[in-house]
Order: C-alpha cells, then structure tokens, then sequence
C-alpha cells in the first residue's frame, strides 16, 4: 500500500497518537477496576513518586514563592499595596502558579523516569517476559505508576503551595515587617473554596495526564536505546504540553462551576 | 523488606503530612468563612448592593464577625442579603442595629458593615432582618458630577462671551476699564461713600450711646422699655380714665341741655335787643329818644337847683328862733354820746 502524503504528515501522526493515548486510557481504567489489585507494589511506586520527589518539589517551591515576591512587591509598592501582598502572592500560588510548576517539575522529573524505565523494561523485553510468566505486565507497571502519580501530585502540590508560601512569607517577614499571623490570617481571608477546590481538583488531572503520557511513551517505546531517550524524552514534553491543555480546560469549567 | 517497610511508613508520613495541610489550609478558609461552628443567621434588605457578592466579610465595629452567604432579590427595588454571623457575637448585637455596604479600603471589596444601635432593644436572634442604611452610591456620585460639569462648561461659555464682549469695549463693565473719566468719577463717589459711611459710623456710634443711656439711665425711655410696673401702672391709669368717661358721660349730656336752653336764652335776649334797639317800649325809648334824654337832663338839673335853694332855705330855717333851740340841744347831746362808751 503505496503511503500518502497525510499517512506520513504530522497530522496523522498527532490523531494516531491522540487515538492510541485514549486507547491506552480506556485499558487502564478497565485494568484499574479489575481484581487483584497490586496493593505492595502501588505503594512503592507512590514512595518514588511522592517521596522522592519531595525535596525537589520543597526547593521549587521555595525559590517559586522567594522569587514571585520579590519581583511583584516593587510593582505593589508602586501603587502603595503592599499590603495585598500576602492575599495577591497566596491567591496567585494556590489557583495558579502552584498547581502547574510542580506538575512540570514532577512531568519533568516522574514523567521522564517512567518513560526511560518502561522503554527500557520494553527494550530489554522484560515486559513481554512478564507476559510470558502470567503476571499481567500493564496492571503491574502501568496501573500502579498512572494510579501513583494521579494520587501524589496533587499531595506534592499542597505541599508546594505550603512551602511556596513560606518563601513568600520569609521576604515580607523581611521587607515588610510582616508577622507569620499576619501573612496566613491576609492570605486565607482571601481566599475562599472557589480557589482552593478546583486548583485541587484539576492536579488529579495533572497527576493522572503525567502517569498516563510516562506510561504510554514507554511502553510503546521503539527498539533500541535511542527509543529509550526518545521515549523519555517525549513524555516529558507530551506531558508537559498536555498540563497547560488540562490547565486551561479547568480554568474554564471552574469558571462555570464556582463563579470565579 | 525491612526497607520496604521503611519507605512505606516514609510514604504514610508524606501523605498524612499533605492531608493535615490540605485540611489545615480547608479550615483556615471555611473559618474565615464560616463554615464551621454555630452560626447565626439574619439578614437585611437593600436598595442596591453596590456589587456585594456572597462569601463578603461582615463586620461589626470594625471586626470580622461573618459573611455574607446569599443576596437574592425580593422585587424590582429591593434585595435581600442574609448573613450567617459568628454566633458568639449575638450577645453585643441589639435588634436596632443598622447594616450599610461599605469597601475594604479604595481598591478592596465590598463587604456589610453593622453598626451598633442605641443600645437599650434587646440582642439579635435567628433569623431577624435588620434595618439598612445606603451610602451614596459611587453612580450618583458621578452623575452629581456629570450634572456640575455640564453647569461648569455653561458658566465657562457665558464668561468667555463677557470676556469678549469686554475686550471689545461693549457693556458696562468694559466703560469702567477704558473709561479714565468714569475711573475718576467712580473713584470720587467711592471717596464720598466713605466719608458718608464714616458718618454713619459715627452716627451709629451716637445711637449706640443713646441706646447705652436708655439702657442704663433711668428716663423714661428706659423706664418704658425695662421697668414693668410702669406698664401695669399705665393700665391701672387707662383703667381710671375709663370709668371717669363713664362717670363723665351723664354730666356731658346736662351740660349739653344747659348749653341748649342757654342758646335758646341768648336768642330770646337777642330778641329783646333787637326790640331795644328799634326804640320799643320804655326801656327803647330812653335808650333812643335823644329828645327824651335831654328832658330827662333838664328835669335833674331842675332837681339840683330846686335841693340848692331847699338848702338855704334849711339853713335860715336853723337860725329862726322858733327852731334853734332844738338845733342847740342837739348839738349837746352829741359829745355825750362819744365820751359814754
């Protein structure tokens, strides 16, 4: 079958792809539901993805608060309000700038591992050994790492949030003079469940799209040991293009759903 | 396995760790909201709500005592905005207290604001809607201004075709800056309004005087305007003079006959004049008969001749013999009488 020119364009590449992603969705959904459940190795895989990734999270944020601080308060003070920092910087990290730095740094950091070390499992054919020994390869390697990161990121991101606005609080404390009570007491009398509910909800999705697209690249990664790169390589990206779409699309149903 | 374990509970640490602040954070914010602990429900009805939006703050002298949870509209004019207040403020909020929108700072926003009542009604229950108390709103204001500004460009457009006119030489106004003359003349009268003023002013100073003396002296001015018995005094007198008016009253109408019957007197003697003088009667006769009086002359002259010589004809009558000794006892008997007493 002589190939088309649509065959070989980026178009039909990006729907083949597009389909083999929802494909592989709808697997592990029916996989997930299925008894047994590997329980043990769910769990470990929620310590590598939580765990491990926890400091890294903890640094971002940090800086990510610092530096969102230090660069908006010389505007505020501009205008002479300083004293909606503390409400501006939370309103900022908890809806926004919280939820999506911490999923790209676990898409660059989680996203990545899982590619590289299911491309490589797929490279070396331990998968198909799996398959051979009956264990069920995706419910053991897939379901677990999607289930994983579906359930940390949105841990790592709260803890992003609470570090994020610790570094905010260090630099007023610094130059502004503010209390800790003060910066928390302005900074929740802000914010209202309209902020805090959907930013929570759509790391779910976050989370989920990380584990989904790792997943996916490896375990559909082409032979050899550039197929590895390549494969982690793309999750990374994939999933982290793929954060903004989500972001976007919850930015819009939370505006219908609570009214922002 | 023992380092399974390990990594198990690390994870079990990371997760209850996120959820306690996950929770903490859910917390701080339905607090603020107030969404946990007991609540009191009231609310109050507006006019407009200047953009007031649930999940407001509510403040009570000024603190944070709840939010606002719903605003509905009850009609066309009015909304409703039902709070849910802290419960432990009911104590302090009486029944009489007023709510108005207001704005957290310029920029801030909107939130109700409860200000206390008189004091005496008694406190605040579930459910009870409040009394209201609208700002000005920032639209009126506007349109206030608006209005100012539309009077402000006509004032501007009158002024500036006085202006021309002005410059121009046209009108009164523009005579008084070109005109030397009139500069003079005007600039005269000033100088004789003033010293008329001073006058005045010294005048005013003489009255004040006056007004100081009849405020302090003792005339009767002052006595009129200050002293009070002499009102009542007045009254007594007008009283007096009334009753004599009365009293006077028959007395006039005698003296008025009298004057009458006088009158009708004084036309009968003139009557009788008249007679007189016409020559009537005896009375006329010796009045006017000049022949008459002449008679009258003669007759007394007659008479003085005639007691002349009845005189001598006494006297020769003394020195008779036959008479003179009654002449001479007479004479003896005289000085007796005046030696006696």
């Amino acid at each position: 079958m002589p190939t088309t020119y649509f065959q070989r364009s980026g178009l039909r590449r990006y729907l083949n792809e597009t389909g083999e992603v929802w494909l592989f969705a709808q697997r592990f959904f029916r996989e997930a539901v299925r008894r047994p459940f590997e329980w043990r190795e769910l769990l470990n895989q929620c310590f590598i993805v939580g765990n491990q990734s926890l400091f890294l999270v903890g640094m971002t944020g940090l800086i990510m608060g610092l530096v969102l601080t230090l660069q908006t308060r010389p505007t505020m003070e501009d205008f002479g309000a300083e004293a909606y920092m503390p409400a501006m910087v939370g309103v900022s990290i908890i809806r926004e700038i919280g939820p999506v730095i911490v999923a790209l740094i676990c898409a660059g950091k989680i996203g990545s591992s899982i590619g590289a070390e299911l491309g490589s499992m797929k490279v070396t054919e331990q998968i198909a050994a799996m398959e051979v020994s009956g264990t069920n390869p995706f419910k053991y390697l897939v379901v677990t790492r999607i289930l994983a990161t579906t359930l940390m990121v949105p841990l790592l991101v709260i803890f992003g949030d609470a570090v994020a606005l610790f570094g905010s609080y260090l630099v007023e404390h610094m130059k502004g003079d503010v209390s800790f009570q003060l910066f928390f007491n302005k900074v929740f009398r802000q914010l209202s469940f309209s902020d805090l509910v959907p930013a929570t909800i759509k790391t779910f999705f976050f989370g989920f799209a990380i584990g989904l697209i790792g997943c996916y690249k490896g375990y559909h990664s082409r032979k050899g040991t550039a197929g590895v790169g390549r494969a982690a390589n793309t999750a990374v990206v994939v999933a982290s293009m793929l954060l903004f779409v989500l972001d976007f699309i919850a930015v819009l149903v939370a505006d219908i759903f609570f009214d922002l | 396995m023992a380092k399974r374990t390990e990594n198990t509970v690390k994870l079990g640490l990371f997760i209850t760790i996120a959820v306690a602040l996950f929770v903490a954070a859910a917390y701080l914010i339905g607090s603020q909201e107030n969404m946990f602990g007991a609540n009191l429900r009231i609310s109050s009805v507006f006019s407009n709500v200047n953009g007031l939006q649930p999940g407001n703050n509510v403040r009570y002298s000024g603190i944070n005592i709840g939010t606002v949870e719903s605003i509905t509209l009850l009609n066309d004019s009015t909304v409703q905005v039902n709070m849910k207040l802290d419960k432990k403020v009911q104590p302090y909020i009486k029944k009489d207290a007023v709510a108005s929108i207001g704005s957290d700072g310029l920029v801030g926003s909107m939130l109700v604001n409860i200000s206390p009542g008189k004091g005496a009604e008694p406190m605040l229950e579930e459910g009870d809607v409040i009394t209201s108390y609208s700002r000005v709103e920032t639209e009126e204001l506007l349109n206030t201004l608006g209005k100012t500004n539309e009077n402000i460009a006509l004032i501007s457009n009158d002024l500036l075709r006085i202006t021309n006119y002005m410059t121009r030489g046209k009108g009164t106004l523009a005579l008084l800056l070109r005109d030397t003359q009139l500069a003079i003349g005007l600039r005269e009268a000033i100088f004789n309004l003033q010293a008329t003023s001073q006058r005045l002013a010294a005048t005013g100073g003489q009255l004040q005087h006056l007004i100081g003396e009849v405020e302090n002296g003792s005339g009767l001015l002052n006595q009129l305007l200050y002293d009070t018995s002499v009102i009542s005094n007045l009254n007594t007198s007008i009283g007096q003079i009334d009753t004599l008016a009365e009293k006077a009253a028959p007395f006039l109408a005698e003296l008025q006959r009298s004057a009458e019957s006088l009158s009708a007197s004084g036309a009968t003697l003139n009557a009788l004049l008249e007679g007189l003088e016409s020559g009537q009667g005896t009375a006329g006769l010796l009045l006017k008969d000049t022949a008459a009086a002449e008679d009258i002359r003669r007759t007394l002259e007659n008479i003085e001749a005639g007691t002349a010589r009845f005189n001598e004809n006494m006297e020769a009558m003394r020195h008779n013999f036959l008479f003179r000794r009654y002449f001479k006892k007479k004479e003896k008997e005289g000085p007796k009488e005046k030696e006696a007493p």
